[in-house]
């Protein structure tokens, strides 16, 4: 995940692990904090793909430590559909529960790298009480917010 | 990339007592977050956070039927299952369900329960070397003011 960031020109550096002084992101990405999750692969999910609410975990635990979380799905089987719901699910718990730290949210997965804003799309969730209109993928360098 | 294990527990006692139980279950004192929202558990160079979660019910994974998680991330590199968190946690999942008779659920990278092959005791055949003890790092008696454990109560996950 860090190659496929630094590939994208950004200047990465790795975050040691503290110990005992709170959770730490994965690495540092342009100034932003990363914290990137995976899912196995599909074999090794004996053959069930991610599902939603999956998606919407890891999202939640990412953003307990990053404000980037980034989710690699690889060969997992996860669809860019699920992805998307995932991330609706997520955002709709995070009406409720809170946003923690997730500014920027990105699934990549096998045919698909999508992006999405998090903290526009949770407020257009509470102030409209409806699902939010999620906006196509965005630019990948803008998906780690630059200093 | 970071992976976790997480040992799901149930209790209807609070966060804070949930802490002092894991602590008579272990040699180690929780010590707690600033807000107290959060408590700490470091032995055996295994860091652990427990904290109560609002995780999505996923297939095989009833979380929202556990109030609180027992949160390690795996430092190194390598197989999950084989790793120094999911070995303690394992332990530590084996004596909360006997001495509390609580359910819990260990699950690994917030994807699948721990697989049975796995569990406490009966290493599968692609066990890591060298078995850990059962109850190495944890006491073998009932903590004090803790209730006897009862007969075994229905529970979730694999490692029994």
């Amino acid at each position: 995940m860090a190659q496929l960031l630094v590939q994208e020109g950004h200047h990465v550096r790795s975050v040691p692990e503290s110990r005992g002084a709170g959770k730490t992101p994965d690495f540092v990405a342009c100034g932003a904090l990363v914290e990137a999750k995976s899912f196995e692969s599909l074999a090794e999910r004996r053959g069930r793909p991610p599902s939603a609410e999956g998606v919407a975990n890891k999202l939640m635990q990412a953003s307990e430590q990053g404000a980037v979380g980034i989710i690699w799905a690889g060969a997992s089987g996860l669809s860019q559909a699920t992805a998307r719901a995932g991330y609706l699910l997520y955002c709709r718990h995070a009406v409720v529960h809170g946003l923690g730290k997730l500014e920027s949210a990105r699934v990549v997965g096998e045919g698909f790298d999508v992006s999405f804003d998090p903290v526009a799309d949770v407020r257009a969730v509470w102030q409209a009480g409806a699902t939010p209109r999620l906006r196509p993928s965005v630019p990948v360098r803008r998906l780690v917010p630059r200093p | 990339m970071s992976r976790t294990v997480d040992l799901f527990l149930d209790s209807d006692q609070p966060l804070e007592l949930v802490a002092l139980q894991l602590s008579e279950l272990t040699s180690a004192q929780l010590s707690a977050s600033p807000d107290r929202a959060r408590f700490v558990l470091q032995e055996e160079g295994v860091t652990a956070y427990l904290s109560e979660h609002d995780f999505l019910d996923d297939d095989d994974l009833p979380l929202s039927e556990f109030p609180y998680v027992l949160s390690a991330r795996v430092r190194e590199p390598g197989d999950i299952d084989h790793s120094p968190e999911a070995r303690y946690l394992r332990r530590l999942n084996a004596r909360w369900r006997e001495q509390t008779g609580l359910p819990s659920l260990l699950v690994i990278d917030l994807e699948r329960p721990d697989a049975p092959e796995f569990a406490t005791g009966a290493p599968g055949p692609t066990a890591a070397p060298g078995p850990v003890p059962a109850s190495a790092g944890l006491p073998t008696t009932a903590p004090a003011g803790m209730p006897q454990p009862p007969a075994p109560a229905a529970s979730h996950g694999t490692a029994e």
